[in-house]
């Protein structure tokens, strides 16, 4: 009798976890398909003719890529890639050497001072960039500095500095020191235990730069809006503002997508082929930390 | 013979393997720095000297403003290879929808004005009367002259006994470019009080009304 009561016990149990578990997996469904559903909406609306004004929710019912061609050709898309690249990559590269090696005394130094430069750097998050754009602006004219499509990458770099030294000078601390000690008492000189020991090891928090400043200033159109003059200057971003129409000139919402599409693109295409570097990196520094 | 070739192939293999593995971040690196600085040059070399700076705000223009200023270069008689005129259409400040965008833009106007970029302004009346106020546009009633006056009466907004700005629907210049043709919210135009490029400024003015 027991034995049976007991089996009845049990497949009450599976009943009710069953039950939670189609729960769970209808939430996870329904979060999956508000998120992915906007994003098949938007691709769908760009395989249409710019002239197809059906509503943006029947799907797929049209396949050409004349919008594609027209956004390529209207934001003239080969010569904002290029510039976003090199405001992108440019920024990146500079935000990680400068970083690491603000980020290395302040991790090394045991002194007040290291911790007066750590609070110092951690200060910038406090203060929006957007707040004090008009006095950098009068500074940099005042500097003689050119509006050109690197004038940006002056507050990219400034503005990613803060956060990413704090990234670093957190890892830094799980950086053993005896390596380093070891390396010292074969004779590297300061240069060669910073490049050769230290900064490989701090991959896992470069990644996680890369990642989070890339994506960022990737995106932002705040300052090269503000800075740059010349549309042939302009980085994607700007460059999609062209499309959002107003009252007298409606948007084109087909090549508006079409062209959204185009922009994330690159960041889709890298993201496919470094995934496994990416994981790794993010992995490797959740284990670590 | 062959397997001398195939010692040769395999050592520069194993030598870019080597290279590869060790080297690929400094390289990338190397790439990406060797792509800024090419593109700085290219700037520089073919960097022109800006002889007019307008910021058409939520203007609708349904032409590019880079085609507006070349138009206007070309009524200069200057030489297009070696002076720019900088005409900006993508900025807004009454949007509901895109509040970023329309900070941003506020942002860029004051910033162009507090560094003496900015020559001329167009914007709707709401935000020109605004901006009035703060006394950010030139009293054109000193630059032009009686006639030029008699001609834009019905266009001219004045204030205060001054000539702020010119309403820029029936401007034949305005229209050519669609810009500022709605009959509800009209545009004006008008001339920034520390306008580096004066004499430039009032020459676009008078181009776009046709005088």
């Amino acid at each position: 009798m027991a034995r049976g009561n007991k089996s009845q016990i049990v497949a009450g149990r599976k009943d009710k976890m069953s039950v939670s578990r189609v729960l769970l997996y209808l939430v996870i469904i329904l979060f999956c398909v508000i998120v992915i559903a906007p994003l098949v909406i938007v691709f769908s609306s760009s395989l249409r003719n710019p002239d197809n004004m059906l509503s943006p929710l029947v799907l797929f019912n049209e396949f050409t890529l004349e919008s594609y061609v027209a956004a390529w050709s209207k934001m003239n898309y080969p010569m904002q890639l290029l510039n976003s690249f090199i405001t992108t990559a440019g920024s990146v590269l500079v935000v990680v050497i400068i970083a690491t090696m603000a980020a290395y005394p302040i991790g090394r130094i045991k002194a007040k001072l290291a911790r007066f430069l750590y609070f110092f750097f951690i200060a910038g998050l406090i203060v929006p960039s957007q707040m004090v754009i008009i006095p950098v602006m009068q500074m940099i004219a005042n500097l003689g500095i050119p509006r050109t499509q690197f004038t940006p990458m002056i507050m990219f770099i400034t503005c990613s500095l803060p956060f990413s030294v704090f990234l670093y000078a957190g890892f830094m601390k799980s950086v053993p020191v005896e390596i380093e000690e070891s390396a010292y008492l074969d004779g590297a000189g300061l240069w060669k235990r910073f490049s050769s020991i230290v900064f490989p090891l701090l991959k896992p928090a470069t990644v996680s730069t890369v990642i989070t400043q890339g994506l960022w200033i990737w995106n932002d159109y705040f300052y090269p809006m503000v800075f740059v003059t010349k549309k042939a200057q302009y980085p994607l971003p700007v460059g999609l503002i062209q499309f959002l129409g107003d009252k007298e000139n409606p948007a084109q919402w087909n090549i508006l997508f079409a062209a959204c599409v185009l922009c994330a693109l690159p960041l889709i295409i890298i993201f496919a082929v470094l995934q496994k570097q990416f994981i790794n990196g993010i992995a490797a520094g959740a284990v670590k930390g | 013979m062959k397997r001398s070739q195939e010692a040769a192939e395999n050592k520069q293999r194993v030598t870019l393997d080597y290279i590869w593995t060790y080297y690929k971040l400094p390289i990338l690196a190397g790439v990406i720095a060797l792509a800024i600085v090419l593109s700085f040059v290219v700037s520089a070399l073919t960097r022109k000297e800006t002889v007019l700076h307008v910021m058409l705000v939520d203007c609708s223009a349904s032409e590019d403003g880079a085609y507006m200023g070349d138009r206007f270069l070309e009524h200069l008689e200057l030489d297009g290879d070696k002076y720019a005129v900088n005409i900006q259409t993508n900025y807004v400040f009454a949007s509901a929808t895109t509040g970023t965008l329309a900070f941003t833009s506020q942002s860029k106007f004051s910033a162009d004005i507090g560094t003496q970029t900015l020559d001329v302004c167009g914007m709707l009346e709401a935000d020109f009367l605004v901006n009035a106020d703060a006394d950010c546009f030139l009293d054109l009633s000193e630059y032009l002259t009686a006639e030029e006056q008699e001609r834009l009466d019905g266009q001219l907004l004045r204030r205060n006994g001054q000539i702020i700005g010119i309403y820029a629907d029936d401007l034949p210049g305005m229209a050519a470019s669609g810009s500022y043709q709605s009959q509800e919210n009209r545009g004006v135009l008008g001339v920034i009080y520390n306008t580096p490029r004066l004499e430039c400024a009032l020459a676009y003015l008078r181009y776009v009304a046709g005088l």
